[in-house]
């Protein structure tokens, strides 16, 4: 029996002529936690969806535990929380989340899902009352009920202000620590730095790059050499050994490069002066529109 | 199952518009009109319009709590929340046409008590229970009507086709005025309203129940039933 918590063979699905997902193959094992990267329309919400049975791929399959995603959402082993959208009219935060656990064979007991995902403050206020971050706590909450093992987010914090971002991720980490399965996906690449192990990029439905956030800086090579070029013109920078890009920041000029230490040799050798020189690994920015810009 | 029932009823019991619309409003229309009824037939109409504002009534409700309501649950993504949770969606279907039943129970009760209690209709205490069950049961079709209603149309569109609808079938199907004559008799024959209507009389005039009307109800149930279910599953894939 495989171990793994989710796996994707081959999966394939096309709106019409659009191919969102375009043979993605994937395996998450039990215990990781996973950052599912990409620019809008790369293919993420689609994979998620298929991820979760609501949507049926074009062709190849999703398991989960070995069986279908819809067996997997009854039998509480995945939760899934959205990105928005309301909750119930004319129910309290309490009835909604007792609803819910009333769905399960085996439900987390209340008091740890009000302390996990937060919901002391407003339990017995009306669901459609509560602002933006509180709502997505509540979903967070619905999604805890079922006590699963694997939790799926699709870009969960949009909706947040950074103070409810903050606080949403510290309780996402408390779960991801008792050994439990954490997949989102997600356009903030800070949010994969703090909180994924692995980074999962996707452009054009495409899986671009897949392994650690260090991995994903490093696979790019290129460290950035920054100084002050004043008004100097930057003609001639993209020829220095190792420069593979150049980009200038008004004053500022930044050189991607696979060879720091030939780049800055080159420059001390060519120059006068070499104002505020600084050299560092590249961001993890850099790195993710490096791998997406690459199919292009 | 019982636990979506149970929280539906819980948040449609709050919602006072809800209360005071498919409540209330059948309950003054019976009572206005019957008033301002004087004479020797008084009694009769008062018979006649405990069993066309019981179907008005027990029509609305059903109307109102399914295709409004599930058009704003489509909106506000409650509904696409709870495809992720372990209830079929023939369960949240079942759910809805249960909730919109029960709900519309109260304001049949509340005709039936007026009729009673205000204008003196003596029926027999078996009567009483048939023909609340026969109005009742037989609204099951509008049931169904409304989810299709809430599945294809949105927000203020659904609450206003809702509306008309309810409205049209009540008059057309004789609820306010009697039709049973010419050509809006023959257009009432094949609806829904008018048959219930007809159900809710044969009963109370010990008669034997319309087959036809019967098997036109059970007729518009399947087909709108059917049209909501595939609607329901069309939507399954692609909102959102």
């Amino acid at each position: 029996m495989s171990s793994a918590a989710i796996a994707i063979k081959d999966l394939v699905v096309r709106y019409g002529s659009v191919t969102a997902v375009d043979h993605v193959d994937l395996t998450i094992q039990r215990g990781q936690t996973v950052a599912l990267l990409g620019p809008n329309g790369a293919g993420k919400t689609t994979t998620v969806k298929s991820m979760l049975g609501v949507l049926k791929p074009t062709a190849g399959n999703v398991t989960i535990y070995g069986g279908t995603p819809r067996a997997a959402i009854v039998a509480g082993h995945i939760a899934a929380l959205q990105q928005d959208g309301g909750l119930m009219d004319g129910v309290t935060v309490r009835e909604l989340v007792t609803f819910v656990r009333g769905l399960y064979k085996k439900p987390m007991p209340p008091d740890q899902i009000v302390d996990v995902a937060g919901l002391a403050e407003f339990l017995d206020k009306r669901a459609n009352s509560l602002s933006g971050g509180q709502t997505q706590r509540v979903r967070f909450g619905l999604a805890l009920a079922g006590d699963p093992d694997i939790l799926v987010l699709d870009e969960p914090t949009a909706a947040m202000d950074v103070e409810s971002r903050r606080s949403f991720w510290a309780s996402m980490r408390s779960f991801a620590d008792a050994g439990r399965t954490v997949l989102f996906a997600t356009h903030y690449l800070e949010e994969a730095d703090a909180v994924a192990d692995r980074v999962i990029v996707m452009a054009r439905g495409r899986v671009v790059s897949d392994g650690s956030v260090t991995a994903l800086k490093a696979g790019v090579g290129a460290r950035q050499v920054r100084f002050t070029l004043g008004s100097d013109s930057a003609a001639g920078l993209d020829r220095l050994p190792g420069v593979v890009g150049v980009q200038r920041h008004g004053a500022a000029v930044a050189l991607r490069t696979t060879d720091p230490e030939a780049t800055v040799r080159a420059l001390l050798a060519n120059r006068d002066r070499v104002p505020d020189l600084e050299v560092s690994g590249a961001s993890l920015e850099e790195a993710f529109l490096a791998v997406t810009a690459e199919t292009n | 199952m019982l636990g979506y029932l149970r929280l539906q009823l819980l948040a449609t019991a709050r919602n006072k518009r809800y209360l005071i619309f498919t409540v209330g409003f059948p309950l003054i229309l019976y009572v206005a009109i019957t008033a301002s009824i004087t004479g020797p037939d008084s009694q009769k109409y008062a018979v006649a319009y405990l069993v066309s504002m019981s179907v008005f009534g027990v029509m609305g409700g059903v109307l109102m709590t399914t295709g409004p309501a599930i058009a704003n649950e489509r909106k506000s993504g409650w509904l696409r929340q709870l495809r992720l949770l372990p209830i079929s969606e023939r369960g949240v279907f079942v759910g809805k046409v249960a909730t919109a039943m029960a709900t519309a129970l109260p304001s049949l009760i509340a005709v039936a008590l007026a009729a009673r209690f205000f204008k003196n209709v003596h029926l027999g205490a078996g009567t009483w229970v048939e023909l609340i069950a026969a109005v009742w049961l037989g609204c099951l079709p509008f049931a169904a009507i409304g989810v299709l209603i809430g599945y294809v149309f949105d927000g203020e569109s659904a609450r206003m086709i809702s509306a008309l609808l309810h409205s049209l079938l009540a008059f057309l199907g004789g609820l306010y005025f009697p039709v049973d004559t010419g050509g809006l008799h023959r257009v009432a024959q094949l609806l829904p309203s008018y048959r219930v209507y007809e159900l809710g009389n044969d009963v109370i005039h010990s008669q034997t129940l319309s087959g036809v009307g019967i098997a036109i109800l059970a007729g518009y149930a399947v087909v709108f039933g059917g049209l909501a279910t595939l609607r329901i599953r069309r939507a399954g894939g692609l909102t959102a």
